[in-house]
Formats: C-alpha cells, sequence, structure tokens
C-alpha cells in the first residue's frame, strides 16, 4: 500500500476526524470528503438499522488497487482515507469515511467521487437492514460476476 | 479427492450451517462447474428455488482477488462465494 493511503475495515464507531488529519499535505489545496450514514428509509420501508458484513481481507485489497488506480487517473500526489464499518449501526451511524486531498478542487471531487462509486460497485460487502416491523432483510447490490 | 471450502455471504449464509459449505470434486474443474455442482448440493439440501439465482449472480473469490469462471480448480482450496455487493 502506498504510504499516501489508509484503507481500513473497523467495527469500532469511525472517527471522522482521523481522515481529515491523515489526507493533510503542505502542496494540496483541495480536500474533499465522503460520508456515509444509516438513514430511516429504503424502498418506503422504515430502517431502524444496519449490519454490515464484509470480506474483510478482500474489501482491503480492493480499497488498496481503487485508491491506486484513483491516484493514476487523478494525480500522483493524491492522499486517500478510506474506512468502512463492519458490524451493526444504527440511524445516522457512519458507515464509510473517504478523504482525500489533491493540489486542486476539481480533480479532489472527481477523486473522491469515484472512490466511493468504485468501492459501491466492487468491495464485497453487504449490509442486511432491520425495519420497524422487525423484517430483516439483504440490500439488493451490483453483482462482481461477468458470466 | 479434491476438497473445496466455500465460505459464504450476505444473502447466501442461510444455506450454511456456519457459513462455510463443502464440496468434494472428483477431478479438477473450472469454476463454472464448480458453480453448478454448488447449485445442486444446495438445491438438494434446501429446496429453495432462490438459490440457482443467487448463486448465478455470485462471485467466487479469494483473499485477494475476484475469480473468474474459467479458473481451474486442481487442488483442495478455500473460496468465497460473493453475491452482489453493496457497500457504502
Amino acid at each position: 500500500m502506498s504510504e499516501r493511503d489508509y484503507v481500513a475495515i473497523e467495527s469500532q464507531p469511525i472517527d471522522i476526524s482521523k481522515g481529515f488529519e491523515f489526507i493533510q499535505d503542505d502542496a494540496h489545496g483541495g480536500i474533499c470528503s465522503f460520508i456515509g450514514t444509516v438513514r430511516n428509509h429504503n424502498f418506503g420501508r422504515e430502517v431502524v438499522s444496519i449490519d454490515y458484513e464484509a470480506y474483510e481481507p478482500l474489501a482491503i485489497n480492493t480499497f488498496k488497487n481503487i485508491c491506486a488506480t484513483a491516484r493514476k487517473r487523478f494525480g500522483e500526489s493524491l492522499k486517500c482515507y478510506v474506512v468502512h464499518y463492519n458490524g451493526k449501526l444504527g440511524i445516522g451511524g457512519v458507515s464509510i469515511a473517504i478523504f482525500v486531498s489533491l493540489p486542486h478542487r476539481s480533480e479532489a471531487f472527481d477523486a473522491c467521487r469515484y472512490i466511493i462509486e468504485e468501492i459501491k460497485h466492487k468491495s464485497p460487502i453487504w449490509k442486511k437492514e432491520t425495519y420497524t416491523d422487525g423484517e430483516t432483510d439483504w440490500v439488493k447490490g451490483h453483482a462482481l460476476c461477468q458470466h | 479427492m479434491i476438497k473445496v471450502e466455500i465460505q459464504m455471504f450476505g444473502a447466501l449464509k442461510k444455506f450454511s450451517e456456519d457459513g462455510v459449505v463443502e464440496l468434494e470434486l472428483k477431478e479438477p474443474m473450472n469454476l463454472g462447474e464448480v458453480r453448478t455442482a454448488l447449485i445442486t448440493k444446495l438445491n438438494n439440501q434446501f429446496h429453495d428455488e432462490s438459490i440457482k439465482t443467487l448463486i448465478n449472480t455470485s462471485a467466487f473469490g479469494n483473499e485477494n482477488e475476484v475469480l473468474e469462471d474459467d479458473a481451474i480448480i486442481k487442488a483442495s482450496a478455500q473460496l468465497a462465494l460473493l453475491p452482489p455487493v453493496c457497500g457504502g
């Protein structure tokens, strides 16, 4: 992993201040972040919590690859901080924190958007919602297979 | 005999007792054939119509990468079966 990346799966509450601290760089004037949180509804159902499940070794590897690709696309000096939560979260809980920094804002916005979209489509992470009536369901996602 | 341990995730976990399904292959197979063998085994065990669709939309992988269906399993291995993902 590049020394300019920090990627992790954590089962403790995510401290977003650490992300802001990690991506500081005197040569960078643009910092962008994406913070994902648990909302109280999905497809018309009232959600009370989400259980996140990750295949950790592959998820970490995927995060590293996504950051490396982002660095090639948006700037070699890119600094990335990506932490995803694993476990149960109530409404408002932080499920993912992404911080990036680059010399200029345009590339920083693009890199941050690229990283979250790639994570959503490629990272082996799943979520099971629990609803107000006590029922649960796995959220439909993006297939990794191409057969 | 080639023993394959398949770790199940997400919606697939309900088709395993402890998150793992074991298959014994008589000869090397590609992952597409392993997939078919897994569907047959779980159909016989659970009689659940969702099994085939769910497994066919899932990818095999290991700790390092997602694997294509033409990858050959020649020796005993630990794999993961990854249903559609939704991180973030």
